[in-house]
């Protein structure tokens, strides 16, 4: 079928829905809104163009990364979440400090299963973090539903946490509960930066290590990267330089130089940290050596740093931020 | 037994000499491969910096570890499985009499590799010294099977059709019930995509230790399958009729294959095609003579896999070609043009 | 390294096509005895896999998250069910019970005809390298050019086509010959296979599973857009095949034969090859190289239609029963996880593949 005509046709059942009105989802479950802060309908900006929710969403399928502790973070609980991480359960990692009164249902990440986010019978489908191809959201639109896909620039898992929590809130009627979170956020950082006047202009390399022992670092726009820009950090100039791939960079056993900068940070991928540990030529990077490296080992602040989410940076942010203080402290 | 010796030194005059050229040349070859393995690479050394780190006794630092942790194991490893590999393929070709066999072609690749998945998402094995283990008994099962059901053991010539469908069938099996465990176990996957493409980085010195004592085995017992192998080469009627018995030879050299094989791979994942262009190489040099062939596999197979590997480090700076990547994109033309030129089918 | 080894896995059907020939008068009353009760055969076993596929094809339209019932789908498909149901049965299910169905004939009809042309049960395009083409030129596509489903899609149909043009180029000196096809395609196709693993490991983790799924083979994702092209292409080169076909069994009494027998076979044999491809890779476009099917298919047909020409409308007929039937196990093999079909038609072919050569060998003629 030619592509053009499906966006024609979500749109006209789109339309057909909104006319017939939506009084066919399930009743309210007391978890709904109490306190709208936005009327609806709203229009929601999006790679894919304007978006525009009718009404107050009740239904919430969170098919992106982060999209469903977002959600919960404002106050809305997703029926449907893709769990990323592969946390298990519900999917909310320990940094989330929000319960499910009723657990969604827990969505793969490999495809999205069309049949069963219809099934949940969503009013919203938030899908702000992922691949972001025209393709994935065309066919989450053929559902008749409000897709809100990632916002512009925000192709191949790169949507910023702003832009994340922004969105989200757009959708949800809670601009307003989202900006009072990217402020405390924001303000959390602020006093990071002022209680560690070292830490800023401090460089920094950010990477990982893969069960091969091959080392990676993560690039400029990445979210590990910008957590550490938004404490003042720089990224380490070499590593700025490389060719990147996605957002990441391979690093060669024999170049582990590259990985030396005032403050090193590394976390281990699938795996405990004592093979970094251990790793000889991981503590002979000159910054490790002397005692400037920071080794994520905790498994939960290695996966808080890389949800990229606002409650994820939060618990991020009180783990990380003495160590990196500690290792500009020492940066020559 | 002597008689048939004599008809086969008579056959090539001239041959002795011959072969210890090519011998000499090789072994020149190979400690050329050697050293440029220990002096390229993606971080630039002086070669005083290496002599340094390997023969002086100066202070570590991070250059001396890129030579003593990086390059050396590497270089160990490739020389080991180099050495397992050629004359695995040796082996293969001459039990089979089948110019186109290769442990990799064999199906022994994926045996390992189904081992290797069943060791991580069953047993939690996350370390390469653990994959080790696993990946020798898959290998060795999975050339029993292909080699039962391809019929090596009945009557010692297999037709290179069969034997190629029968490997890559095995692996094309194999591989999908891999990806069974691969589509619900992410951190399985993300373990295996590393582990499957072969490669001698990355593995320090205990995984080579590891697999030595299985590679030296082989080579040992595949250094006296020169007459065994020279015999089967003749069929099997003609072999008993100079007094020796098929089976027991056939048996010897499957079991040195099975362990050069297995232990190859198990440290190094799969690589393929080592195999099959050192016996061809060599056949070019000096003619067909399994006794001449074993021994000259010994330099030849770690000189061609280490120059596969030097080749990986330097195409696509500052990232690698891994070394079982680089023997497969060379080799599979080699491969090609083996089946074209030769009359492998009629 | 003379032809004979080659023989056991060849011939798909068992007993040359033309064993009853050089009958005399007395013989022609048997001969015709044999040939209805082989057109009976024929006819029952196909009914049989007919009925099959369409039982298969409304059971996948009707279960599900929400299930409809057999006279909903009905309803469904004749405009006169709810919206929520239409929507379920026509916009959801209906692209993926066509695309299982279609990709399953396709593959179904290409392994059979590959098998029969190279004489070889081997001899499908998962083995030969065609898939391995499509897989490479895919992956690539995806990790270094960030592609995406429609360009994944026209990446893999270059890549079949160009790798059988290369293997066809590498072999076809005087004639095709099967056996040194088949081996040049087993060759490129390590090849390229290593290219892919490769691949695998330059992609971040989330790119490399979704090309795990993609060169698993999938029908989860199947919607219009790509259902569309397929039944188009379908609708184009099955009966091309078919007719196409018709020349195999003069083909199968070798190139000296069919030349007298006034067969162009050079050209002919290309045009086989080419629809063959062409089909390989309309499914793979659609669904990416499922596993196994097209090597099943030819063999599973023969022994329910009985040897000969007869056969290859079943082998297609089989396989959109495989991949349909799949597509409903691995929809609920593992709860919550729709696994791709690949997964499932895999786990049936590798044993059966097993048992095909280790019966090759006890038969003796390895």
């Amino acid at each position: 079928m030619p592509r053009r005509l499906l966006p024609a046709l979500a749109a006209l059942t789109a339309a057909l829905a909104l006319v017939a009105g939506c009084g066919s989802g399930p009743a309210a479950d007391g978890t709904g809104p109490a306190a709208a802060d936005g009327a609806f309908p709203v229009t929601v900006p999006t790679a894919f163009g304007d978006v525009t929710i009718p009404e107050q969403p009740q239904r919430v399928v969170a098919l992106g990364w982060s999209d469903a502790e977002t959600a919960l973070a404002l106050g809305v609980e997703p029926v449907g979440a893709a769990d990323w991480l592969a946390i298990g359960d519900d999917g909310l990692g320990p940094w989330v400090p929000q319960n499910y009164t009723t657990p969604p249902t827990v969505l793969g990440t490999l495809e999205v299963d069309l049949e069963a986010v219809a099934a949940l019978e969503p009013d919203l489908i938030l899908d702000t973090r992922a691949a972001g191809t025209r393709d994935r959201y065309d066919r989450l639109n053929q559902l008749g539903v409000p897709v809100v896909g990632i916002p512009a620039g925000g192709e191949n898992y790169l949507t910023t946490w702003r832009d994340q929590l922004r969105t989200v809130g757009a959708a949800l009627g809670r601009a307003e509960q989202a900006g009072q979170l990217q402020d405390d956020l924001e303000q959390r950082f602020a006093d990071a930066r002022a209680q560690h006047p070292q830490l800023a202009g401090a460089t920094v390399v950010s990477g990982a290590r893969n069960t091969l022992g091959e080392y990676a670092a993560y690039t400029a726009g990445s979210g590990r990267v910008t957590f550490l820009e938004e404490l003042g950090m720089a990224l380490a100039p070499q590593i700025a330089a490389l060719p990147t791939e996605g957002f990441s960079t391979p690093i060669s056993r024999e170049r582990m130089n590259l990985l030396d900068a005032d403050v090193t940070v590394m976390q281990p991928i699938g795996k405990d940290a004592t093979e970094i540990e251990n790793d000889p030529l991981w503590q002979a990077v000159p910054s490790v050596s002397a005692g400037r490296g920071v080794l994520l080992s905790d498994r939960d602040v290695s996966q808080a740093f890389s949800a990229a989410s606002v409650q994820g940076w939060t618990y991020a942010l009180e783990r990380t931020v003495p160590r990196l203080a500690d290792a500009a402290t020492a940066a020559p | 037994m002597t008689a048939l010796r004599d008809t086969q030194a008579a056959a090539v005059p001239g041959r002795r000499g011959r072969v210890r050229r090519t011998a000499l040349l090789l072994v020149v070859l190979l400690a050329g491969a050697v050293a440029a393995s220990m002096l390229v690479g993606a971080g630039h050394l002086p070669p005083a910096v290496v002599a340094d780190a390997l023969f002086g006794d100066g202070p570590v630092t991070p250059q001396s570890l890129v030579v003593t942790d990086v390059r050396l194991p590497r270089t160990v490893l490739a020389v080991l499985a180099g050495a397992a590999l050629g004359v695995a393929g040796v082996l293969a070709q001459g039990m089979t009499r089948n110019p186109i066999a290769e442990p990799g072609l064999l199906g022994l690749n994926s045996g390992a590799a189904l081992a290797v998945v069943l060791a991580i998402g069953l047993f939690g094995v996350s370390t390469l010294t653990g994959y080790v283990w696993f990946g020798f008994a898959g290998a060795a099962l999975a050339a029993v099977v292909v080699g039962g059901v391809a019929g090596i053991g009945r009557s010692g010539t297999v037709s290179p059709a069969a034997l190629a469908l029968a490997g890559a069938a095995v692996a094309a099996g194999l591989g999908s019930v891999i990806t069974v465990f691969l589509l619900t176990n992410p951190a399985l996957f993300d373990d295996y995509r590393f582990w499957q493409v072969g490669s001698v980085a990355g593995r320090d010195l205990s995984i080579a230790a590891q697999a030595a004592p299985f590679i030296v085995a082989g080579l040992v017992i595949a250094l006296t399958c020169g007459p065994r192998l020279n015999a089967l080469a003749l069929g099997d009627d003609v072999a008993r009729s100079f007094g020796r018995r098929p089976g027991a030879d056939r048996l010897v050299c499957g079991i040195a294959l099975v362990l050069l094989a297995g232990a190859a791979t198990a440290a190094a994942g799969p690589i393929a095609f080592v195999g099959l262009a050192v016996p061809h190489l060599l056949r070019g040099l000096t003619g067909p003579d399994h006794r001449t062939l074993l021994p000259l596999a010994l330099p030849a197979g770690p000189a061609l896999l280490l120059l596969a590997d030097v080749l990986g480090r330097v195409v696509i700076p500052p990232g690698e070609v891994q070394a079982g990547v680089v023997t497969a994109v060379i080799g599979a033309p080699l491969f090609v043009a083996l089946v074209r030129r030769r009359r492998v089918v009629r | 390294m003379d032809a004979p080894q080659a023989a056991p896995l060849a011939r798909p059907g068992g007993a040359p096509p033309h064993d009853a020939g050089g009958t005399g008068r007395e013989d022609a009353g048997v001969l015709r005895g044999l040939r209805a009760r082989r057109r009976r055969r024929l006819l029952v076993s196909g009914a049989a896999i007919a009925a099959a596929v369409v039982i298969a094809f409304v059971v996948t339209l009707s279960v599900g998250a929400r299930p409809v019932a057999p006279l909903d789908v009905l309803a469904a498909l004749t405009g006169s069910a709810s919206p929520g149901t239409e929507l379920v049965v026509l916009r959801l299910r209906l692209p993926r019970a066509l695309t299982a169905l279609l990709v399953g004939t396709a593959l179904g009809l290409a392994g059979a005809l590959f098998q029969r042309l190279l004489r070889n049960r081997l001899a499908s395009p998962d083995i030969i390298g065609i898939s391995a083409g499509a897989s490479a030129a895919a992956v690539a596509g995806t990790v270094l050019l960030g592609l995406s489903a429609t360009g994944v899609s026209v990446a893999a149909v270059l890549g079949a086509l160009a790798t059988t043009a290369l293997i066809l180029a590498l072999t076809h000196r005087d004639g095709l010959h099967g056996v040194r096809f088949v081996l040049v395609g087993v060759g490129i196709g390590s090849g390229l296979l290593a290219v892919v693993s490769f691949l695998m490991i330059r992609a971040s983790l989330t790119s490399a599973q979704e090309n795990l799924v993609w060169l698993t083979g999938s029908v989860n994702q199947a919607d219009w857009s790509r259902t569309v092209p397929l039944t188009v292409a379908c609708a184009a080169l099955v009966p091309a095949a078919l007719v196409l076909a018709r020349a195999l069994p003069r083909l199968e009494l070798g190139d000296d034969t069919a030349t007298a027998l006034g067969l162009p076979v050079g050209r002919v044999r290309l045009a086989l090859i080419a629809v063959g491809v062409l089909l390989v890779a309309a499914a793979v476009a659609a669904a990416g190289p499922v596993s196994f099917v097209a090597l099943v298919c030819g063999p599973l047909a023969t022994r329910a239609a009985g040897p000969g020409r007869g056969s290859l409308p079943h082998a297609a007929g089989i396989g959109a029963l495989l991949v349909l039937a799949s597509d409903l196990v691995a929809r609920y093999l593992v709860a919550d996880v729709a696994l791709p079909v690949g997964v499932v038609t895999g786990a049936i072919g590798a044993p059966y593949l097993l048992l095909l050569l280790a019966r090759a060998r006890t038969r003796g003629t390895t």
